[in-house]
């Protein structure tokens, strides 16, 4: 059957800087269906979408929506044309209402504000499966809610094509499925979808064509249906290889991390952590698992000194009472990096003390770390943009390498393969790897309970903020994990 | 002397403030914090004057000093939302560019008297209600005014649509952006009206208060209500009560200097008291909540490109 498209990419070129976003990307959307933008961190699939939404002027190139070209550089023109973005970070003003969220985008020519919403908006709602309470602000909604009332604004507004971006890395496995039946209810009703994922098996899942892109390049495009995964795979990484190594056989050496009987409160003063008490030896790598929310993150962030343990002690290695060990936590912008500052700024942060020795920093030693800690990931960034300006992964990428630079004894990471692709998850588990091959003991927080078994000497599950189970890797096996992960100590 | 004379001068005396305050209430909303709000006080008081003085109307003078401290407002705006300069530093700078225009601009008209003066409306029986009719009721029109617009700013804000739009314009700009509102626009609506404010709360002190036009006449009052407005935390009926209590400690101040109410009390150190009113009144409010309602993007400059 041949349709016209809703919309065509043609030649779209667009660089920040020296950086080349996107070159010459060309493809067209048809009407009702979901076409997966699928791609690398950093591959240039949000840089093209924000080009549609009008958020960005491209250097060359044109879109046509419905035969029409688009006005480029215009919000308000893409919205005007049927252009709806839900972007990943979130554009809903928390301070607001659901429904004032909602209204924005909804009442232009009132004067008076409405108070709730009209029947129309709430057979919106029921068409699409909602069920939002919007009297509620924005700031107390879960992730997931908030995520359902951006849609639903979007598409109130009168989107006739819905960008994605990154929709699932917020959610829950459970929640996924949700919204893949939300999407599928989308393009039923005639509207089209786009979803920017770097999730192969998701995209698999759920759309009808996909187009991959890499390093800013369409390398390929067609129907799902048939679609050969490791081909795919393949078209995401290039010619890279991508295997972990797999986990350090070395015997365990001495203690580097010792954790006594820990108890720590989150934000609002309540304990989420509950007695943790363990240790991680020179060698080891120790995966914590759990489901989010069970106080690995401030378990993590007690290790790494960013939160005060309410009871305790955590001993790791320290030097002139500053910590001595390599820690990630899982906010990188304002609490790893700074978001203002250049690479190279943010390559000594931590460091500052002991290569400015002499009173100064030297150019040359500046200058040569920003260069390995760029080599060690490969991070792609103009080396005089802020670092804001970096994708999450790339984000990621500059973390790790400042942290791993010095070949620290002790490496605490939380969860450092969030939101990354296949290859930048294998590189990084690959580097945890041959450092604790080398010595080092390792303590990384996960969901994925493969990865984790893949790499990991022992296994630590956190439920309701209790470890509740410690396990040798060897003998753990998926299934159990995943019990103890939902169910705590009664599934044993 | 009488509570009902009191309550009236600290009225009086909490206009000017109440003026500006509301002004910068609408520009700290849409994001911008200006600073110059004592310069722009400045601006407006001795163009009131001076168009007062020419045409022999206070009305023409209240215009006069709206449009002049627009004006200077929209030169702020243009550095501060255009060219996305420093809005501390600018804020700042204009304070003392503001100071330094008037003086120039006004040194033909120091201490010149001002041969008209603000009308008052007659409220009839309402003026001669005991107590109240004194403390309310016999004040200029420029009083009712400032009330009624904390009123209609109030309703604006929570009620319109326009306000809806102008609560998120201070904490997500990016979100109006992307729904095709165009920021930059709107946040020099903002600022030109809240600057025309702040340059009609200069004015009464120049045509009514005092009504004459002396070098730095506001004396702080621009910082005072930039004060107020964290004091209220943004909304405009706490603003009113902010307003007068600061006339209170005004009046009491210049009460306790003269006639047989005089104290032996320095008149220095009564001078300082609405200043240390101000200080007391930060720290006292500096706590979580009034940093809650803050806006969000205040004193950043939008920038679409930049995440």
């Amino acid at each position: 059957m041949q349709t016209r498209p809703l919309v065509r990419f043609r030649g779209v070129n667009k660089s920040f800087g020296a950086l080349q976003a996107n070159v010459d990307v060309s493809f067209d959307l048809r009407p009702g269906a979901i076409l997966a933008l699928l791609g690398e961190n950093g591959a240039g699939k949000s840089t093209i979408m924000n080009v549609l939404a009008g958020l960005y002027v491209p250097d060359s190139g044109h879109i046509e929506v419905d035969g029409e070209r688009l006005a480029l550089g215009s919000p308000r023109a893409s919205v005007a044309a049927g252009v709806g973005m839900v972007h990943q970070q979130f554009r809903l003003v928390e301070s607001l209402s659901g429904f004032e969220n909602i209204s924005l985008a909804l009442h232009g020519g009132r004067i008076l504000q409405p108070r709730s919403a009209d029947a129309k908006l709430k057979a919106l709602m029921e068409e699409l499966g909602f069920n939002i309470d919007l009297a509620t602000p924005v700031h107390a909604m879960s992730l997931a809610r908030r995520q359902q009332l951006e849609i639903l604004r979007t598409i109130a507004a009168g989107a006739r094509v819905l960008v994605l971006d990154e929709p699932t890395s917020v959610l829950s496995a459970v929640e996924t499925h949700g919204l893949f039946a939300i999407m599928r209810r989308i393009v039923a009703s005639g509207r089209s979808v786009i979803l920017i994922s770097h999730k192969l098996t998701e995209v698999l899942e759920v759309a009808d064509e996909v187009v991959v892109m890499r390093s800013g390049r369409v390398v390929h495009k067609g129907p799902t249906a048939g679609a050969d995964p490791d081909a795919l795979s393949r078209h995401i990484v290039g010619d890279r290889s991508f295997v972990t190594d797999a986990r350090p056989e070395r015997a365990a050496g001495e203690i580097v991390l010792r954790v006594d009987k820990l108890d720590v409160a989150d934000h609002r003063g309540a304990t989420v952590v509950h007695g943790a008490d363990f240790a991680v030896r020179g060698g080891e790598v120790v995966a914590i698992l759990g489901v989010t929310g069970n106080g690995q993150t401030e378990l993590m962030e007690a290790i790494g000194g960013l939160r005060r343990p309410v009871s305790g002690q955590v001993e790791a290695p320290r030097h002139n009472k500053r910590r001595a060990f390599a820690y990630i936590p899982a906010q990188h912008l304002g609490t790893a990096l700074a978001p203002g500052l250049v690479l190279r700024e943010n390559a000594i942060l931590g460091h500052q003390r002991r290569l400015g020795g002499r009173g100064w920093l030297q150019r040359h030693v500046l200058n040569a770390r920003a260069g390995h800690v760029k080599g060690r990931f490969g991070v792609r960034i103009d080396e005089h943009e802020p670092v804001r300006r970096l994708s999450g992964g790339n984000l990621q990428r500059v973390v790790l390498g400042r942290e791993l630079l010095d070949d620290p004894s002790l490496i605490v990471a939380d969860y450092p393969t969030r939101g990354l692709d296949v290859a930048s998850a294998a590189q990084i588990r690959s580097a945890l790897v041959a450092a604790a091959s080398k010595g080092a003991g390792v303590l990384l927080s996960s969901e994925e309970i493969s990865e984790s078994l893949a790499i990991a000497t022992r296994v630590l599950v956190m439920h309701g903020g209790e470890v509740v189970a410690d396990l040798p890797a060897a003998e753990a096996d998926r299934e159990r994990i995943g019990r103890l992960m939902t169910r705590g100590r009664e599934a044993q | 002397m009488s509570p009902d004379l009191l309550l009236a001068a600290a009225i009086v005396a909490g206009t000017p403030i109440l003026f500006a305050a509301l002004g910068e209430l609408l520009a700290e909303r849409a994001g911008v914090i200006n600073l110059g709000l004592e310069g722009t006080m400045l601006v407006g008081a001795v163009s009131g004057f001076i168009v007062a003085a020419e045409t022999g109307s206070v009305w023409m003078g209240v215009i006069g000093s709206a449009l002049c401290g627009a004006l200077f407002g929209l030169a702020f705006a243009f550095l501060t939302i255009t060219l996305r300069m420093n809005q501390i530093v600018t804020g700042l700078g204009f304070t003392i560019l503001g100071g330094g225009l008037s003086a120039y601009f006004g040194s033909g008209y120091v201490g010149q008297p001002l041969p008209v003066s603000m009308a008052r409306p007659d409220l009839g029986a309402l003026a001669d209600v005991p107590f109240l009719g004194v403390a309310l009721f016999r004040h200029d029109f420029l009083v009712y005014i400032v009330l009624a617009l904390a009123i209609g700013i109030s309703f604006y804000i929570y009620r319109t649509r326009q306000g809806l739009v102008l609560r998120a314009l201070g904490n997500s700009p990016d979100v109006l952006d992307m729904l095709g509102m165009n920021v930059t626009a709107l946040r020099y609506l903002y600022v030109g009206l809240g600057t025309a404010l702040a340059g009609i709360g200069g004015a009464y002190l120049s045509l009514v208060t005092t009504p004459t036009w002396i070098e730095n006449m506001t004396a702080g009052r621009g910082w005072i209500a930039l004060a107020l407005v964290i004091f209220a935390s943004w909304r405009p009926l706490w603003l009113m009560f902010g307003a007068c209590l600061f006339g209170l400690v005004e009046a009491l101040r210049f009460r306790m200097q003269i006639g047989e109410s005089a104290s032996a009390i320095d008149p220095h150190f009564l001078s300082m008291l609405p200043y240390a009113a101000t200080v007391l009144v930060l720290v006292l409010i500096s706590g979580a909540r009034a940093r809650m309602n803050a806006p969000v993007a205040l004193g950043t400059a939008y920038d679409r490109e930049s995440r």
